[in-house]
């Protein structure tokens, strides 16, 4: 077999689809393929998109609906022609684009699976250890037997996830799945989709949730209005796309003064000094969190200060958030800081005045040095012996 | 005259037939008399219920309480098994959004489609449309036939022909999710503003703020009996103390697989790990979050306790090692070896969630700390008070102080 | 052969099981009307014309030589009918598998013209019963059967080819076939013999394939001998040229199916 140039698992180029409006309009010159001039309008979905997916990553793209998340999704798994621009695959995909797409809602769990199995050109041998899988990671149970008519949605939405995720595919093109059924769920979903990850798949994951393109993707891709608005690292892709508008800080604010970067020190009892400027007399308060963003593993919110105040006349304060013993484990944080009015009576929420944070795009660095924690964060506690039959 | 709903006595029985023939001999044999068909599955159960004009109903409970099909028999689409249902006022449903869509017609000749369908003249039709257009945002799309919409463009032609009724009673099954947040935001207003409109509303919703938000009655069904009727907080802080109960059960049950004793090597076992939150004196696997937490462990180490270690090691449900701490198995060994340890948190710092606590002993010998026994349990911390604006991954206490800087 | 590998035949083989399963799925029978349909409407047919009518063939004793006439022409008729009728609906039926697969779509015709195959089999079985009955030799000839049928197919297939593209964009077409198969039919010498057309129109009808066929069918099951070989090669070829054109013009339109379904 040739082996062409294998270092991406898929990449396009200046790829375009228009759709024609009214189907008629050129059935004939297409059939008879005769030249096809434009007539009539036509819907132009996605205009001008490169994208490259290296071997074992996955790049995700993120927009709101109709940006054309899903019809570039399905062009990349050649099941949309692209009208202009071209696709290169190295591998197998396994496309979930709508789920259930391709079934009738009288099967039941199990021919349904039978058939996208044999579909994907799953040898018969091995249809069946694959189907239990398929019935034990769906946790259907007796369901299994019965026909997709009588399911609830989330029980329909388990099963083709378990379905589609079932084999070891090259490529993954998944549109919005992760969002189904219970917490629980969703973290066996994620679970399965960082291990075929790890067993070197590749893929493209489009959403309009920005938390689960952290969780999967180091690169990601902006899509609005059907191109790409931005290309690059997904964190800074999630605060191109939720492009939050920064409070113009008039009646509060933080000095320029206030320091880029904090060093604590892991297991220490720690400080955190912020400066504020108040310029009107407001009653302004102040919350601090620390947020832990692993491109390609995940966000995390992991301490989350309530609001304190911080005065309600103007002039220049410094607050002062202590930590006791530290329990982060040393690495690199992200903390933000919000500025805020206090709600006044009947109204429900603040007013927020100022804020730093790595989703507005100007996050302030947070290092914490120290000895190496076997796990994400230490819990305080105590330790005793007790007698052993007591317990 | 006033409007009003009346139920009485109202049964749904599903026959539960293998065949489809069945079904329909079921369905023709049934008799009004007979309370029930026998063998069916009985999906609403002698409910009686009377909404007056002015309430605002939601209708809360598990999957499979009932909630649907009494909604599709107040709305005319399901007839009752037996019962009798009365209703004076025009009943407008929004059972599920965007299945009335025609792909083939354009946006705009939709909304002609709907009306005519709601019973409204062209000409009716025609003073909203502007306002529905405008609140759909959908541009030039809606002379665009809907085949070439995406998903969320469907979602948002078919909220926005419903936003411009005028309902009398008004029926809404579920939150209607509409796509991105922007719109979701627009539509919860607007739902909001109709409700306000209605004379009878009746929702059935799994979200308990929307109830809350929206009605001023609530009952909680359970299967296909009211189980509860009263306000919506009552009603709806009754049905989450509940389904926990019920959680805990299901949550083990659910991880089973994960849960167990093993020993790998003879003369050491784990024998019990107890989690005891609060002042419990009972273990239990629902901890609350911000409470007292003592983890006891006991077992025998055997030939290893000298140099054997216990390890305790947390995962979170996304299988994140959040806590991990050894500890010296001969500290906490009596005269005859048996081991009692009791690890205490005060307060316990972990976020709400499900989490997995895995106890080994240890080889402490050697370098590769080969694993002699070894235990996992699940539990999952809760807490009744959620802090506002995130769900971080410790509720660890910040304690802040201010002063003037000038 | 023409861009198909053995994968692609697998994958066939599945569509075809496929479209049998979803077309009876949720019928309580389930495919017991595959069997049951032509065999009503073939019996239905030798009542009214063999007891109602008692039509009678020229120079024929009994009306139960024109019931077997009558059916080797019709029960392939059915067939025919049911293969261009499912090669037709083959790609908007499975509208969401299109929309969401990526596979050759132009084998959804073939299957779904093998769907007559289930229509084929009752009819012969039925006429196979008939001719015992009727006490006729059955010869030799019949293993001519077979490539009677595969070119009764490649041509419905064929034709099937261009239907199901054409109905993507048009949809009207699924409107008039039924219509428009009816027609056929009876411009077809199935229900009379080709000698009692007039003159002028057996000059023309001897390019109508569809009697070609039906005449292949009588000569191998009926009169035991060989087919006419200047009619079937006409069939061969002119089903060659359409299934040619027609894969062709299927590979340019499927490029914009996804924006007409």
């Amino acid at each position: 077999m040739q082996q062409p140039c294998r270092d991406f698992a898929l990449r396009c180029v200046h790829l375009g689809k228009s759709f024609a409006v009214h189907r008629e309009q050129r059935v004939w010159r297409l059939l008879l393929g005769m030249e096809t001039h434009r007539k009539g309008p036509v819907v132009e979905a996605l205009r001008d998109i490169s994208l490259t997916v290296p071997r074992g990553k996955i790049v995700g793209v993120i927009g709101r609906n109709g940006a054309g998340k899903s019809t570039l999704l399905r062009l990349l798994g050649q099941v949309y022609t692209p009208t202009t621009g071209s696709i290169e695959i190295n591998g197998q995909i396994a496309g979930l684009f709508e789920l259930g797409g391709m079934g009738n809602p009288n099967l039941t769990g199990r021919e349904y699976a039978i058939r996208y199995l044999q579909f994907m050109g799953v040898p018969g041998a091995s249809v069946a250890t694959v189907l239990d899988d398929i019935a034990d990671f769906s946790e259907l149970g007796g369901a299994f037997d019965q026909r997709i008519r009588t399911y609830s949605s989330g029980m329909a939405a388990r099963l083709y996830f378990a379905v589609a995720t079932a084999c070891q595919h090259e490529i993954y093109l998944i549109d919005e799945l992760l969002s189904v059924g219970d917490e629980h769920f969703q973290a066996k979903c994620w679970r399965r989709m960082r291990e075929r990850l790890l067993n070197g798949a590749s893929g493209v994951l489009v959403t309009h949730d920005w938390t689960a393109i952290v969780k999967l993707c180091e690169q990601a891709c902006v899509i609005d209005e059907g191109r790409f608005s931005f290309v690059g690292s997904s964190d800074l892709a999630v605060v191109r796309y939720l492009d939050l508008p920064v409070p113009e800080a008039r009646a509060a604010r933080f000095p320029d003064t206030i320091p880029q970067e904090f060093v604590l020190e892991s297991g220490e009892d720690s400080s955190v000094t912020v400066p504020v400027e108040v310029l009107e007399d407001l009653p302004v308060e102040l919350a601090i969190s620390v947020e832990m963003l692993r491109i390609g593993i995940g966000w995390e919110i992991v301490i989350l200060s309530e609001y304190h105040a911080v005065g309600d006349k103007a002039g220049r304060y410094t607050v002062v958030f202590t930590i006791p013993a530290l329990p982060l484990a040393p690495g690199r944080y992200s903390l933000n800081l919000f500025l805020a009015r206090r709600a006044l009576p009947g109204q429900r929420h603040r007013v927020g005045l100022d804020c730093r944070s790595w989703t507005y795009g100007n996050g302030l660095a947070l290092r914490i040095e120290g000895r190496p924690l076997p796990a994400a964060v230490t819990l305080p506690f105590r330790v005793q012996a007790i007698p052993a039959e007591v317990a | 005259m006033s409007l009003y709903v009346e139920l009485q006595q109202v049964s749904k029985v599903f026959p539960v037939a293998s065949s489809a023939t069945g079904e329909l001999v079921a369905a023709m044999a049934r008799d009004a008399e007979h309370d029930s068909v026998p063998g069916g599955k009985v999906a609403v159960d002698r409910l009686s219920l009377r909404i007056a004009e002015g309430e605002r109903l939601g209708i809360i409970g598990r999957n499979g309480a009932g909630k649907s099909t009494l909604l599709h028999m107040i709305a005319g689409i399901a007839e009752p098994t037996a019962g009798t249902i009365r209703i004076k006022g025009r009943v407008t449903s929004i059972m599920t959004l965007g299945v009335g869509l025609r792909d083939d017609l354009s946006g705009r000749e939709n909304i002609y489609v709907d009306g005519e369908i709601q019973g409204r003249s062209r000409a009716e039709v025609d003073e909203v449309i502007g306002q529905v257009i405008e609140f759909s945002e959908l541009g030039k799309f809606i002379d665009y036939p809907v085949r070439t919409y995406s998903t969320g463009m469907k979602a948002r032609l078919a909220f926005s022909m419903i936003t411009h009724i005028d309902p009398e009673i008004l029926i809404i099954d579920e939150a209607l999710s509409v796509g991105d947040a922007s719109f979701s935001a627009k539509a919860t207003a607007r739902i909001l503003e109709i409700c306000a409109r209605g004379k009878i509303v009746i929702l059935v919703s799994h979200g308990m703020q929307s109830i809350r938000d929206i009605c001023n009655r609530c009952i909680y069904l359970r299967d296909g009996q009211v189980v509860l009727d009263g306000s919506p907080e009552d009603v709806t802080r009754a049905y989450i103390d509940e389904v926990r109960g019920e959680d805990e059960a299901a949550l083990m049950g659910r991880f089973a697989a994960h849960v167990g004793k093993r020993s790998y090597r003879a003369g050491s076992e784990i024998r019990r790990v107890a989690l005891l939150s609060g002042n419990n004196r009972e273990a239990s696997v629902r901890v609350e979050a911000r409470e007292r937490l003592r983890i006891q462990v006991t077992g025998r180490a055997g030939a290893w306790l000298d140099d054997g270690l216990c390890r305790l090691r947390t995962f979170r449900l996304d299988e994140l090692l959040v806590f991990e701490q050894d500890f010296r198995l001969g500290d906490f060994a009596d005269e005859a070896g048996e081991i009692g340890i009791e690890i205490e948190f005060a307060p316990l710092v972990l976020g709400a969630a499900i989490y997995r606590l895995d106890v080994l002993f240890i080889d402490g010998r050697g370098s590769a700390g080969e694993t002699i026994a070894d235990s996992s349990t699940v539990f999952e911390v809760y807490t009744l008070t959620p802090p506002v604006g995130g769900k971080p991954m410790l509720y660890y206490p910040v304690a802040a102080t201010a002063a003037s800087a000038a | 052969m023409y861009g198909f590998n053995r994968f692609d035949c697998r994958l066939m083989v599945n569509l075809f099981r496929m479209t049998v399963r979803d077309r009876y799925l949720g019928s309580s029978l389930g495919s017991f009307w595959a069997i049951t349909n032509p065999l009503f409407m073939l019996a239905l047919f030798t009542y009214v014309f063999g007891f109602v009518f008692k039509v009678r063939l020229p120079g024929s004793e009994t009306t139960l030589a024109y019931v077997i006439w009558l059916i080797s022409g019709y029960g392939p008729w059915i067939a025919m009918t049911e293969a261009i009728t499912g090669a037709t609906n083959s790609v908007i039926g499975a509208s969401g598998l299109v929309k969401n697969m990526a596979f050759k779509t132009e084998l959804l015709p073939i299957a779904g013209t093998l769907v007559g195959l289930i229509n084929l089999a009752v009819s012969l079985v039925f006429l196979f019963v008939l001719l015992i009955w009727s006490g006729s030799t059955i010869s030799w000839h019949v293993l001519l059967l077979p490539v009677v049928v595969i070119l009764q197919f490649a041509f419905a297939a064929a034709l099937g080819m261009w239907l199901s593209a054409i109905a993507v964009f048009i949809r009207d077409v699924v409107q008039i076939l039924p219509t428009l198969l009816t027609a056929l039919m009876f411009m077809t010498p199935i229900f009379y013999p080709f000698e009692s057309m007039p003159a002028i129109i057996q000059k023309v009808s001897v390019a109508n394939p569809f009697y070609q066929i039906a005449e292949g069918y009588r000569a191998t099951l009926l009169e035991n001998r060989v087919p006419d070989v200047l009619g079937l090669g006409y069939v061969t070829l002119l089903s060659a040229v359409i299934f040619h054109f027609g894969l062709r013009a299927f590979r340019r339109a499927k490029g914009a199916f996804d924006a007409a379904m």
